[in-house]
């Protein structure tokens, strides 16, 4: 029988989804009457019957990227698929040393870049200033260490992530 | 009395772009007036540029190469045959050498004379100009500083805390609040530079910090005809950096007798500079309600405001019609006795920002799109599925509005609304509305300039959350199950889609 089970952290809680041929749906060991209808890709329509045999009408709409989201009748609420079998968890993030890259947290331009490779910078210094929207926002060096590349360049347009600096 | 001529006005150029230049547009097609609009290459795909009959490029998407260029604007009307020119707000709206030169160019400008202009845009002179009308202020300067040491002798006579402002000021920009005399070398060469940046003058002033005051602006009507009528107030205190958040009309907190105060003082500062067409004047209002109420003038915004549509719910009237009736010197077919405020209405503005990322900027592509509707509910916006949202001008998106009969019904309504409503493929300000709107101070009116931001200071309960969590599970563990297929259409594909389904019909 085919069924396929995934993790869910929503709001600091892991939760176990299981999936089941024909539709059934089992969530931390309980089964949970849900009705699911596929309204289009990335829409679902999910109809919960309560054990007074009352339902309730949900809208669940996907809201995909890198910190993804399920909005539920215009509550926004994030999540992560978690994997619980192996240690590579979020906290797994990059520690204090080694080099660090910085990336633009928005589209934008770059406006001004205030260090040139090889520079010498400390913790919460700025170091590039992006604009959109008519709004500024200054990078700062998020560890000290010298500025061992420098990829920004005034007047580029650059994508949310794009490495504009690293710092070692 | 001599009579004004009466000029008929049979086409306008609107020169702005999004929501306002769609919203002029709108009132231009029900008038049978035509529309020339203008864009630059960051908005050929956006809605105004379909909406009006007649379109025309600027240039690149720089707003200096583009809807700031006067010059070029000037040229269109003159290719065009345009006989009027809508500014909209922002760009070039407040700007007199534009109302100059389209006057003398022989277009008729939408908006205010130049100098009354002049006299009110500028917030010193328009300071000035409220002593001159009899018309309580803030205290404090009403000439710039010259110097460090004026500031110092200024803010000494005024008492700390003090707020250093931009003469040329608007949005937040130039600004800085300074609570002692070892604050104010610091903030002083920092406003001024900034305004010096921002504006073109560094030309800065002082006036007293009101504390937790409220922002309640009254709306004006004037005629060429020296008629000027205030069409009820607005409440504007939900604010994020000095940037309105939400409005409503009327505000819970304004009785009629204050209304009449505020409302009479505004016609007074408009007529002794000459003011004709819609203005609004803005006021800080100190403990409404109580024996110690007061009002201050704040400055005056000779344009259109973003947040008119609440007026134009509550009081019935459409200001872009009475604004274009108003330029062809027509007399104000209204008494202030035919203004009545019937109902109550409230607008949010739903901004391409990241309120879980630092309220972050985010343009992009839209990718979903589902719009609210139903009865007492109206939008404003330039938005569809498969617009790109540039990253060169204003984050403003569209603007929500919900009327009923009171106010915890328009709440109501408006909560409803936003339920309904999807922006997808980039982050909005959406969910931080029903944030708001369910916090019980903002339910009961209990707002000052500081509301949002002290409400933003705080965790968000997990109250406001009613999904049960399995279902919020289900849903996470079928989209990463699934993967959603990236809905991308190539620029103008919805249009080229929808031209070929016309093309095929029988």
């Amino acid at each position: 029988m085919k069924q396929r089970t995934t993790w869910i952290n929503l709001l600091g809680r892991l939760h176990k989804v299981v999936l089941l041929a024909g539709g059934t749906v089992q969530v931390d060991g309980q089964p949970v009457a849900a009705d699911i209808c596929t309204l289009a890709p990335g829409v679902v329509s999910i109809l919960l019957t309560l054990p007074d045999g009352t339902t309730q009408s949900f809208r669940c709409i996907a809201e995909p990227g890198d910190d993804p989201a399920v909005l539920i009748d215009g509550q926004r609420i994030p999540y992560k698929v978690a994997d619980p079998r192996s240690l590579r968890t979020v906290s797994s993030a990059a520690g204090d040393s080694g080099p660090r890259s910085l990336k633009a947290p928005m589209p934008g331009r770059i406006v001004r870049v205030l260090v040139a490779a090889g520079d010498v910078v400390v913790a919460g210094q700025g170091c590039v200033v992006i604009e959109a929207m008519k709004m500024q926002n200054e990078l700062k060096a998020t560890k000290s260490g010298t500025i061992a590349r420098l990829m920004a360049k005034v007047g580029e347009t650059v994508p949310t992530g794009t490495t504009l600096f690293v710092i070692e | 009395m001599p009579p004004v001529d009466a000029r008929r006005i049979r086409k306008i150029l609107i020169a702005n772009r999004s929501e306002i230049a769609l919203r002029i547009i709108r009132a231009c097609r029900e008038l049978g007036i035509a529309t020339v609009a203008v864009y630059s290459d960051a908005d050929r795909a956006a809605l105004h540029v379909m909406a009006a009959d007649e379109a025309y490029r600027l240039g690149p998407p720089p707003a200096s190469e583009s809807y700031l260029r006067g010059d070029l604007i000037l040229d269109v009307a003159r290719r065009s045959g345009a006989d009027a020119i809508h500014p909209g707000y922002g760009f070039l709206s407040e700007n007199p050498a534009f109302a100059e030169a389209c006057e003398a160019a022989g277009f008729i400008f939408i908006g205010p004379p130049a100098s009354a202009m002049r006299a009110l845009g500028s917030k010193t002179l328009a300071r000035q100009a409220a002593d001159r009308a009899g018309m309580p202020r803030v205290p404090g300067s009403v000439t710039g500083l010259a110097s460090l040491d004026e500031a110092h002798s200024v803010a000494e006579s005024i008492g700390y805390p003090v707020m250093l402002k931009a003469a040329a000021g608007g949005g937040g920009k130039g600004m800085r609040a300074v609570f002692s005399a070892d604050d104010l070398a610091s903030a002083f060469t920092g406003a001024s530079s900034e305004a010096l940046n921002s504006f073109g003058s560094s030309e800065v002033y002082l006036e007293k910090l009101i504390q937790r005051p409220r922002h309640i602006e009254i709306q004006l009507l004037a005629d060429s005809h020296g008629h000027c009528i205030y069409l009820g107030e607005r409440e504007c205190s939900v604010q994020r950096r000095h940037q309105k958040v939400i409005e409503e009309c009327p505000s819970a907190v304004v009785s009629p007798a204050l209304r009449q105060r505020m409302g009479e003082a505004a016609v007074r500062l408009a007529l002794s500079a000459g003011y004709v067409n819609a203005g609004t004047v803005e006021f800080l209002v100190d403990g409404a309600g109580t024996p110690d109420e007061a009002f201050y003038f704040l400055e005056m915004n000779t344009r259109l405001q973003v947040e008119h549509p609440v007026t134009e719910l509550v009081t019935g009237l459409d200001l872009v019609h009475l604004q274009i009736l108003v330029a062809e010197g027509k007399h104000l077919p209204l008494q202030q006795t035919d203004i009545y405020l019937r109902g109550h209405a409230i607008e949010c503005r739903i901004y391409a920002e990241d309120p879980a990322n630092n309220f972050f900027p985010s343009p992009g592509r839209i990718t979903r799109l589902v719009q609210p509707s139903g009865p007492g509910i109206r939008e404003d916006g330039a938005i569809y599925e498969g617009f790109e949202v540039p990253l060169d001008y204003d984050p403003m998106l569209s603007k929500l509005i919900a009327y009923a009969p009171t106010r915890e019904a328009a709440i109501a309504r408006m909560l409803c609304a936003l339920e309904v409503y999807v922006i997808g493929g980039i982050r909005t300000n959406l969910s931080l509305f029903r944030r708001i709107l369910l916090d019980s101070g903002f339910r009961s009116a209990e707002i000052d300039t500081g509301y949002l931001e002290r409400l933003l200071a705080s965790p968000e309960t997990a109250d406001n959350f009613t999904i049960p969590p399995e279902i919020a599970a289900i849903a996470a563990a079928l989209f990463s199950s699934t993967v959603v297929p990236p809905e991308t259409p190539e620029p103008g594909s919805v249009w080229a889609a929808a031209a070929r389904r016309e093309a095929l019909r029988p």
